[in-house]
């Protein structure tokens, strides 16, 4: 490889998302508080109350291969605790490394066991890595316990863990598109999206939003441009990563495209949400934090007893209420209702975003 | 993490991603995976489907519906049907289960079907398969199709 074509390689995997340690620092809080106070702690103890009957993972999967049924309740307590436990170390920035290395495969452990009856829900996919991914960048430089204790063993701040998950983001829609082309979803006889907004609403049940009048709009041009639509963009976002201002649009769409799933398919997609945050213009965010002290007022609340407030309010949290499961996995209206307010204000955060982009670097 | 091995981990990463798509597709699909369900299956030309519903048959001969989401709470709601479609869709299924197994399940259709209904005299329990299927005149019409039965005395 020529010396050109490796500093373009290097300029994308390291510096396409390069911003302040400063950002990196609020990445973290910010996906911490919306995995804790809008997520909610995954409940996982009411596995261990089901029969064994129902007992069906993914045969390629830890579950799988390692279980014949499922775990007792001690396990989902003491797991379901830990990861109360260290969701609040990585809010305050708490041995930040170590807590990010641990939360993933914790997750993914627990969730192997709630995808264990036949069904794989994909949207956590997101949330469960970003922090084994994270824990390379060093986002607990700053805004952190270990800041302030000196447990920082290195200053040294990557970026590069940001364009991993753009990378994987675009694959993963990539894979969404492939068996369309496949599977006759084009042929422009048969309106795909419309089929599925017919079947949400007879066959589903579903009725909210703006469903029950796109079930009787039966326009083919209109549905043939959202099967083309959705296949293209799915196609595109994979070669998007590599060009910043392109990748960026792609994704004002993709907040977009979640909306519509919701007001047409009553589709809930806001366990997806956190990885947006990453791929914002932090450093014209920054500025807007910095200008209004929001970066100082939340640093000061960086301290060891606010850790300790915190972590007894989640425990308790935790013993108290029951729910089953994170507040928006529920397909229940209130679930659908609460990710209507969450999309409407990622879209509008995305639309400022992609205008503050333009603005500050103009074509 | 060097920079030389970061290079590495970016050349890498495409190859894996693409080989575990591919064993998704052609095989099984693995947790956790790098792959988005694609909704690309193309219903047939007869817009049909099947829904479940939940039976509880009492000692007196009473019978009562059974609210799916009832029955199964507190699982995630994403799951019920889930359920019943993959463990409870034919009698043949039933027999595929050791008798551990299947004395579980019972003990806990038991439990549950009598903390709603708050009678401990129950018979069985039955899930009744009925097909939809839409005619000419853009109706929907409802069949029994099947049905899967638990004896719990």
């Amino acid at each position: 490889m020529n010396s050109t074509l490796i500093d373009k390689f290097d300029n994308w995997v390291f510096d396409t998302f390069r911003s302040s340690p400063e950002s990196l620092a609020m990445l973290r809080i910010f996906y911490a508080a919306y995995m804790i106070l809008i997520t909610g702690f995954p409940r996982f103890g009411w596995i261990s109350q089901v029969p064994d009957y129902f007992f069906d993972p993914p045969e390629i999967s830890i579950a799988g291969v390692f279980f014949s049924g499922f775990p007792n309740a001690a396990f989902f307590t003491i797991s379901g605790a830990m990861i109360c436990l260290l969701y609040t170390c990585l809010l305050f920035g708490y041995r930040t490394r170590l807590v990010s290395i641990l939360i993933t495969p914790l997750l993914i452990l627990n969730l192997n066991f709630i995808y264990s009856f036949g069904k794989i829900n994909h949207d956590t996919l997101f949330f469960t890595i970003i922090p084994i991914i994270m824990s390379f960048s060093n986002w607990g430089a700053v805004y952190s316990l270990d800041s302030k204790q000196g447990n920082n063993s290195s200053n040294e701040i990557h970026y590069w863990p940001i364009t991993l998950l753009a990378v994987i983001y675009g694959f993963v829609l990539f894979s969404a598109a492939v068996p369309k082309l496949f599977s006759g979803y084009l042929d422009p006889s048969y309106q795909a999206v419309y089929a599925h907004v017919d079947r949400y609403y007879h066959a589903v049940g579903r009725d909210m939003f703006l469903l029950p009048f796109f079930v009787t709009f039966k326009n083919v041009l209109f549905w043939e441009f959202f099967d083309y639509g959705a296949v293209i963009w799915e196609l595109l976002f994979l070669p998007a990563i590599f060009h910043k201002p392109t990748f960026r649009f792609f994704i004002l769409i993709a907040i977009l495209f979640h909306f519509v799933n919701l007001l047409m398919l009553n589709i809930t997609f806001a366990n997806i949400l956190p990885i947006y945050l990453f791929f914002l213009n932090w450093s014209a965010f920054m500025n807007f934090l910095k200008n209004r002290n929001i970066d100082t007022f939340l640093d000061k609340l960086i301290t060891a007893r606010n850790f300790l407030i915190v972590l007894l309010l989640s425990f308790a949290h935790y013993l108290i209420f029951d729910y089953p499961e994170p507040i928006l996995l529920i397909s229940t209206k209130t679930g659908i209702y609460i990710s209507f307010v969450l999309m409407l204000l990622a879209c509008i955060f995305a639309i400022i975003d992609l205008i503050v982009s333009l603005r500050r670097k103009p074509a | 993490m060097k920079k030389s091995h970061v290079r590495l981990l970016f050349l890498l990463i495409f190859p894996f991603l693409f080989l575990q798509l591919f064993i998704g597709k052609k095989f099984s699909e693995p947790y956790p995976s790098f792959i988005f369900p694609s909704f690309a299956k193309v219903p047939d030309a007869e817009f049909r489907f099947d829904k479940p519903e939940c039976w509880a048959y009492f000692a007196d001969g009473d019978s009562s519906a059974v609210d799916i989401n009832e029955l199964f709470r507190p699982m995630p709601v994403f799951l019920h049907e889930r359920i019943l479609r993959n463990k409870m869709k034919t009698q043949a299924i039933f027999s595929e289960f050791t008798e551990q197994q299947r004395a579980q399940l019972k003990e806990y259709l038991k439990e549950r079907i009598s903390g709603m209904s708050g009678r401990t005299d129950i018979d069985a329990f039955k899930v009744k398969w009925y097909d939809y299927v839409r005619d000419a005149n853009n109706q929907i019409n409802r069949s029994y199709d099947k049905s899967f039965a638990v004896n719990l005395q």
